[in-house]
This record gives C-alpha cells, structure tokens and sequence, in this order.
C-alpha cells in the first residue's frame, strides 16, 4: 500500500520509522517508504531518471533482506559490495536504507533547551493570612529553594517567571534573573526566535530592568502572549493570557524595551547550581508579598 | 541527547523544539504546535517529571506532525482541486 493510501495512523507509525532512521523530510519518509513498499518496473530506472512506482508491483526491500536471511542493513551493504549482481531498482533501495541509517546522528542542533514554565500562581490570601510576616517570609524562602509549600506556587514577577527545569532541581533564586539574566544560564535571543517557555525582561531606555515574564504562547498575528505577577501585594497580580502589546498599555510606557532571552544548559551546568534566598525578602523591612484571589491552579503533572 | 531541529513537511518546514515541559492551554501536553512560528514543542519528561526514554519521543513526535502533514497535504489537494 502506498503512503497516500494509509491512515492517519498508519502514517504517524511510517514517520516514526522514519524519524526513527534520521530522516528530516516527510517527503524523504514517503518516498522511503515507497520504495520499500512497491516494487518498481524492470524499464523504470533510466540513467538518471526519477524513481515511478509501479502499483501493481508489490514487495519490499525488507522482504528480499529476510529472504536472503539478513537484516535491512546488512543487505543493503551486501547489495552494494554486488552492484552488478542486483537491479538498479533494488540498488537504489539499498542505498537509501544506507543512507537513512546514516542520516541518524548529523547536523542538528543539539542544545537542549528548557523552557520558563512555571505554574506558578498566587497562593491562597486565607492561607497566607494566618502564616504571618514570618510565616510567608519563611515561604519565600522556601519557594525559592523549590519547595512549594502551598502546592501551588506564589508569584511575584520574577518567581512567575522563575523556572523549574526540575521540580525537584530549583537552579535558581528568582531575584537574579530580572537583574543578570545571563549569569544563570540565559542566551540573548532575538525577539523573532522567541517561542513560547523564552523570558521576556522589560527594562527602560537607561538599561533598567523591571519586570520579567515569560511568553506562553502566541496569537494568531504572532505577538507573544505573557504571563507574569505583578507581585508587590497588588490584588490578582498574576497575569496570563494577554498579549506583550497589552503588558505595554497597562504599563503606560513605563517599560520601553523587551529583551528576549531563553535558557540553556550549556549557560550553566546544572549540578553545580546553588540555589541562594532571596536576602532581600527574607531580610528587607517590607515582605514584597503578592495576596490576591485564588485563580485555579494548573493542571501539575 | 535530544534534537532540536527542522523537519519538512510537504514543502513547509517545521521547527522541532524538546522542552521539558509543554503546556497547553494550562494544561501539560506531550506534545503541542504553534502553527503561527511553524512549531512543534514535545515534551521530554512525563507527569512525573521523568525523562521520557528517546524512542518514545521520537513516537511522540510522529503522532504530533502525522496531522500536521495530513492537513497540509489536504490544504494542497483542496488548492490543486480549485485551480483544475
């Protein structure tokens, strides 16, 4: 059966295989899995001339491997060393089976990219209420450490846009994001490359930074849409769903540029992360905590 | 080592981003597009936080752009059908 007449289903499982061998092209996959899949005519193959599928031909090059007791590999290799003991057609399969194994492990970049999502959201105003000052502080702290202590998360715009590349590896206080994004594993990035999990800071003119958030998906005209607190005891500070267009309108022009940036590995190797406490929060005389309305929390592993 | 990279699809070319976490609509996915970058996000670890083993990745990955294609091709034939 050719690849246009499988179902959807069958078509994921041909591009897996597909995938599977290295092959980056679904137009690749498809014609692989042609070929391995009919049979062509004696007379197709002209010097040079493009692969047509006989219909009515059927069988496989994964046949003839397991009819000569071999696997698709070493056939192909066999069929190669032998060119002149096989046809054209089943030399071209055999090159193609070469190829797509080879295929497996060239080009590509290989940085693993985490992303900034965070469920963080607000904790629950009863909750935090009966903690106190030192109750929420010692949250803070908590929370900067990754242990989430309301199973929810609490948010400022810097913890909303902290990330947990493990939940059970915090690699960073918060705070030092917003003020020295690249010292803890963030590449600049340009505002066209930036897909949903990048960071977004806005700052001034004069370089300062003021808020960070980070980009949770796109509209349909492609504007980031963002997600960040505004922290600070400001009721419903957490803020998702609106474009960064918007972010700038509620702002009044207060934050004039947007500097993209996304996580790496390579930024900073993560076993040797120290998470530090935020020492302003735990040891300023005003606790920069956000009460606001409980929002429903997201759906967490 | 998982790849971040592109990936044709009937003459569109799709970026392939792995991320630990994919989230839709605030909810985790294993695997999610945006179709307005060209995108596919694939998560690398489970509800658990685990990494997902590559071979299931790469099945995850062919269940996410199996329809991507299939609506490609269909856009192409409905186009090919409007032009004859």
């Amino acid at each position: 059966m050719a690849y246009s007449d499988l179902s959807l289903k069958d078509r994921a499982q041909v591009i897996h295989l597909g995938v599977q061998a290295g092959l980056k092209s679904l137009k690749d996959i498809q014609s692989f899995y042609d070929s391995m899949h009919t049979e062509p005519e004696a007379n197709d193959f002209a010097e040079g001339g493009s692969i047509h599928i006989a219909p009515s031909k059927k069988g496989t090059f994964t046949a003839a491997a397991t009819k000569h007791g071999k696997s698709v590999q070493a056939f192909a290799s066999q069929v190669l060393a032998n060119k002149e003991n096989y046809s054209p057609a089943m030399v071209k399969k055999a090159n193609f089976a070469r190829n797509a194994a080879h295929w497996h492990g060239e080009g590509g970049d290989t940085t693993k990219v985490y992303s900034n999502y965070m469920d963080a959201i607000d904790a629950p105003k009863d909750v935090l209420g009966k903690l106190g000052l030192l109750g929420r502080m010692f949250a803070r702290v908590q929370q900067d450490r990754g242990i989430n202590p309301f199973g929810s998360g609490i948010s400022n715009c810097t913890l909303s846009a902290t990330q947990w590349v493990d939940p059970n590896n915090p690699i960073m206080s918060a705070k030092t994001i917003v003020s020295n994004p690249t010292a803890h594993g963030y590449i600049p990035i340009s505002a066209e490359d930036a897909i949903p999990g990048d960071l977004i800071i806005a700052s001034n003119n004069q370089g300062n930074s003021f808020h960070s958030m980070y980009i949770d998906g796109f509209d349909a005209e492609n504007n980031p849409m963002v997600r960040y607190s505004r922290g600070a005891g400001v009721p419903s500070s957490l803020v998702s769903g609106i474009t960064l267009g918007e972010y700038h309108k509620r702002d009044n022009g207060k934050h004039e540029k947007d500097n993209y940036y996304r996580y790496v590995e390579n930024g900073i190797p993560l076993p040797e992360v120290v998470v530090t406490p935020n020492k302003k929060s735990t040891g300023g005389p005003m606790y920069p905590f956000s009460f606001s309305k409980q929002e429903k929390p997201l759906v967490r592993y | 080592m998982y790849r971040n990279t592109k990936f044709d699809l009937s003459g569109e070319e799709w970026e392939v981003r792995f991320m630990p976490r994919v989230i839709h609509e605030g909810k985790r996915v294993v695997a999610g597009r945006v179709p307005s970058k060209k995108l596919i996000l694939v998560s690398t670890r489970d509800d658990r936080g685990n990494e997902i083993p590559e071979s299931k990745l790469q099945e995850i990955f062919a269940k996410a752009i199996a329809p991507i294609a299939y609506e490609i091709e269909e856009r192409k034939k409905k186009q090919q059908d409007g032009i004859q």
